[in-house]
C-alpha cells in the first residue's frame, strides 16, 4: 500500500498551494514510514523508490523533517459529544497543546450545524486551552463543511500544516459533498489526520486521511482518545520529508505518486498525488 | 440525526426556565390559561412557549378543553398556535406530551370558525396550522403522526396544496433519505408518491414555491435535468429569503452536476448574498472558486464564513424537513400589536 503526502513547490512562491501551477519545478512531499507501530529511523534517498505518473524521479534529498507545525484541531461538538465524551476530548486536545513546541502554532476549530473559529492561528496554546474549557455539545454534524473551511484557513507558509479532525458520528448538516472535500483536501497541501470513536463513525474519515497522506486512528473508548491525539502528532514528528525534482513529468493535472522502499520493511504513507494546473 | 437541531432549540428554549418553579403547585385553572394565550400573542411569545411547556398535561388538556367554551375565536386559535410551537420545542425531550399538545390544537382550530384573526386573512391560518403541526411532527421522525394530522386537516380543506406537501415531506422521510441530501441517490419507488403529491400541491397553487423548491431537489437528486425549471419557479415565486437562498444553492449544485463552473459560482454567490449570509452557501462558494482555481478568493470567503456562525441556517432546517418560517409566520398572524 502506497499513500502519498507531497507537498509541492515552486521554487520562486514556495507557499503556494500546488493546484494552478503549470511548471512545478520542485516537489517536496511527506512521507511516514512505519514498521510495527514503530517510525522506522535512519532512512536516506537511497533507501525511497519514486515514481510520478509512473515516471521514476530521482530523489534529491530525505530529512527528519524539523519545521514547526501548525496544528488545526477540529473538534465535533455536536449533540452527541457531551459528559464524558466531551471531558474526554479536551484532555486529548490538552495532551496535544502539552505537546507543542514553542516554534509550533495551533488553531481552533469546532463543528455542529455551525463551525466556529474558536480560536485562530497562534503561538500561544493558552488561547486553545482556555477555549476548550468552554466547549459544550449540541446540534448536529457538519464535519464535510468544517474540513473544507480548516483546509482553506490552514496556513501557507513554511511551516507543516497538519489538521486533526475527531468525531464521533457521522455527517448530518453539511452543504458539500463527500467529492467535494475530498477534492479540497487533494489540491491542498496539508496532512489530515483523522479520530473517531465509537463503532459508527464517518466513512470519510479514513478518506480523508488517504486523500492527504494522513492517518486514521479508531478509539473504541474515550478514554483512549488521549492515546490517539498524542500518537497523530508523534507520527507527524516523526516523518520523513523526501524532495526531488520532477523530470519527464510536465503536464498539467493530476500527478499520481507511489512511494515505496527500495529494500527493507515498513509501511509508507504519502499524499497519493498532486494537481498542476494549467497557467492561468 | 433528525432530531439533534430540534434538541438544541429545545435546550436553548428550556434554558430560560430550568429551575423555575413547575406549574405542579401553580394556579393552572381555566384562568390562568386565557392569561397564558393573551401573553402570547401580546407579550414576549417564546417566554410564553417555555411557560407552557412546562404545564402539568391534565392542566393543559383542562385548559384548552375550557378554552374552547370561553375563549373568542381569535384566541381559540391563538391558543391552537400556541399549542403547535409548543409542541415544537417538547418533542425531543417529551414526545408525548409534545403529540398531546397538537391533538388538542386540532380542536381549538376547529372550534376557531372560519376566519378567527379577520375576514381579511380568512382561514389561511387554518390551513397553516395543519402544514405547520404536520411539519414539527414529521421532522422530529413523528411520521405516522404527522400523517394523521395531515388527514384531519385535508377533511376540513380537501384538495389543500399545502397540505399535499406536507404528506410529500412525510413521504420523503419514509424514504430515509433527508431531502437535502443531494449527495444520495435513493427512495425508489417511494419517491414517486412523494413526486405525485408534489405536483399535486404545485396544481393547488402554483405559486407554492417551497413546493416547487422540494420537487427541484429530488429531481436534483436523481440527476434528472427536469431539476431546472421547479428551482427556477421557486426562485421566482419565492416570499422569503429563505427560500430564494436555498433555490439559489440547489441551482449551484445543478450546475456543479453538469460541470458547468462558471454558473455554479454565480449561483453560490447570489446565495452567498441573499438573506442575512449564511454558512452553508459560504462554504459553497469558498468550495467553488477553489476548484476553479481562484485560491485567494477562496481562502478569503473560508474566513468570513467563520463569522457567519450566528445565522441561523435555512438549509440545517431543510435537512431535518422543518418550515421554520411558516411556524414564525403562523405566530406573527397571531400576534396583535
Amino acid at each position: 500500500m502506497t499513500r502519498a503526502a507531497i507537498l509541492v513547490m515552486a521554487s520562486a512562491m514556495a507557499v503556494q498551494p500546488p493546484s494552478f501551477r503549470s511548471a512545478v519545478e520542485r516537489v517536496e512531499m511527506d512521507v511516514s514510514v512505519i514498521h510495527r507501530n514503530v517510525p522506522v529511523s535512519g532512512l536516506t534517498a537511497n533507501d525511497f523508490v519514486l515514481t510520478d505518473n509512473g515516471v521514476g524521479q530521482v530523489v534529491e534529498s530525505v530529512s527528519v523533517d524539523r519545521l514547526p507545525l501548525s496544528v488545526t484541531l477540529v473538534l465535533d461538538t455536536s449533540s452527541s459529544v457531551s459528559g464524558g465524551r466531551l471531558r474526554s476530548l479536551i484532555e486529548a486536545s490538552d495532551a496535544v497543546l502539552t505537546g507543542l513546541r514553542p516554534a509550533d502554532r495551533v488553531a481552533l476549530i469546532t463543528f455542529a450545524n455551525a463551525i466556529q473559529q474558536r480560536v485562530a492561528m497562534t503561538h500561544d496554546p493558552a488561547e486553545v486551552r482556555a477555549a476548550l474549557g468552554l466547549l459544550a455539545g449540541g446540534g448536529a454534524t457538519a464535519l464535510r463543511d468544517a474540513v473544507h473551511l480548516a483546509v482553506e484557513t490552514s496556513p501557507r507558509d513554511e511551516t507543516r500544516p497538519l489538521i486533526l479532525v475527531f468525531t464521533d458520528g457521522k455527517d448530518t448538516a453539511s452543504w458539500l459533498t463527500r467529492n467535494a472535500v475530498l477534492d479540497t483536501v487533494r489540491r491542498a497541501s496539508v496532512v489530515v489526520h483523522t479520530i473517531g470513536v465509537g463503532f459508527d463513525g464517518d466513512p470519510i474519515l479514513s478518506a480523508l486521511a488517504d486523500a492527504s497522506g494522513g492517518r486514521t486512528w479508531s478509539s473504541t473508548f474515550d478514554s483512549h482518545l488521549r492515546d490517539s491525539f498524542t500518537r497523530a502528532l508523534e507520527e507527524m514528528r516523526g516523518r520523513y520529508r523526501l524532495r526531488y525534482e520532477p523530470v519527464g513529468v510536465t503536464k498539467p493535472g493530476w500527478h499520481e505518486l507511489r512511494v515505496k522502499l527500495r529494500s527493507g520493511r515498513g509501511d509508507i504513507t504519502a499524499r497519493p498525488g498532486y494537481y498542476v494546473a494549467t497557467e492561468q | 440525526m433528525a432530531r439533534l437541531v430540534r434538541l438544541l432549540a429545545a435546550t436553548l428554549l428550556f434554558g430560560s426556565v430550568t429551575g423555575a418553579q413547575t406549574l405542579r403547585d401553580r394556579d393552572t385553572s381555566v384562568d390562568a390559561y386565557a392569561q397564558l394565550v393573551r401573553a402570547y400573542r401580546t407579550a414576549r411569545a417564546q417566554d410564553a412557549v417555555a411557560r407552557f411547556a412546562s404545564w402539568p398535561p391534565r392542566a393543559a388538556l383542562n385548559g384548552s378543553m375550557a378554552a374552547v367554551a370561553t375563549l373568542s375565536a381569535s384566541e381559540r386559535m391563538t391558543a391552537a398556535i400556541l399549542h403547535v410551537e409548543t409542541a415544537n420545542v417538547l418533542l425531543d425531550v417529551q414526545p408525548f406530551q409534545a403529540i398531546n399538545r397538537i391533538q388538542t390544537g386540532i380542536d381549538l382550530v376547529r372550534a376557531a370558525g372560519h376566519d378567527p384573526f379577520g375576514s381579511q386573512i380568512g382561514e389561511q391560518p387554518r390551513r397553516t396550522w395543519f402544514y405547520v403541526a404536520a411539519s414539527v411532527l414529521t421532522s422530529a421522525g413523528y411520521v405516522k403522526a404527522a400523517r394523521e394530522v395531515i388527514t384531519r386537516g385535508l377533511m376540513f380543506f380537501p384538495g389543500d396544496g399545502l397540505l399535499y406537501f406536507a404528506r410529500a415531506l412525510a413521504d420523503e422521510h419514509d424514504v430515509g433519505v433527508p431531502p437535502g441530501d443531494l449527495d444520495h441517490r435513493g427512495g425508489g419507488g417511494l419517491s414517486l408518491f412523494v413526486v405525485k403529491d408534489l405536483i399535486r400541491a404545485i396544481d393547488a397553487d402554483p405559486h407554492l414555491a417551497i413546493a416547487q423548491l422540494h420537487l427541484g431537489g429530488i429531481r436534483l437528486r436523481a440527476r434528472d435535468v427536469r431539476a431546472r425549471e421547479p428551482l427556477e419557479i421557486a426562485l421566482r415565486e419565492a416570499n422569503d429569503d429563505g427560500v430564494r437562498y436555498l433555490a439559489h444553492l440547489f441551482l449551484g449544485r445543478m450546475h456543479e452536476q453538469a460541470e458547468r463552473w462558471s454558473d455554479a459560482e454565480r449561483e453560490y454567490a447570489a446565495a452567498f448574498q441573499t438573506g442575512a449570509g449564511y454558512q452553508s452557501a459560504c462554504v459553497a462558494y469558498s468550495n467553488i472558486e477553489d476548484q476553479l482555481g481562484h485560491v485567494d478568493r477562496a481562502r478569503d470567503l473560508a474566513a468570513q464564513c467563520f463569522a457567519l456562525v450566528g445565522h441561523f441556517d435555512p438549509w440545517w432546517d431543510l435537512r431535518i424537513q422543518f418550515d421554520r418560517d411558516a411556524l414564525l409566520r403562523l405566530r406573527a398572524e397571531a400576534h396583535l400589536p
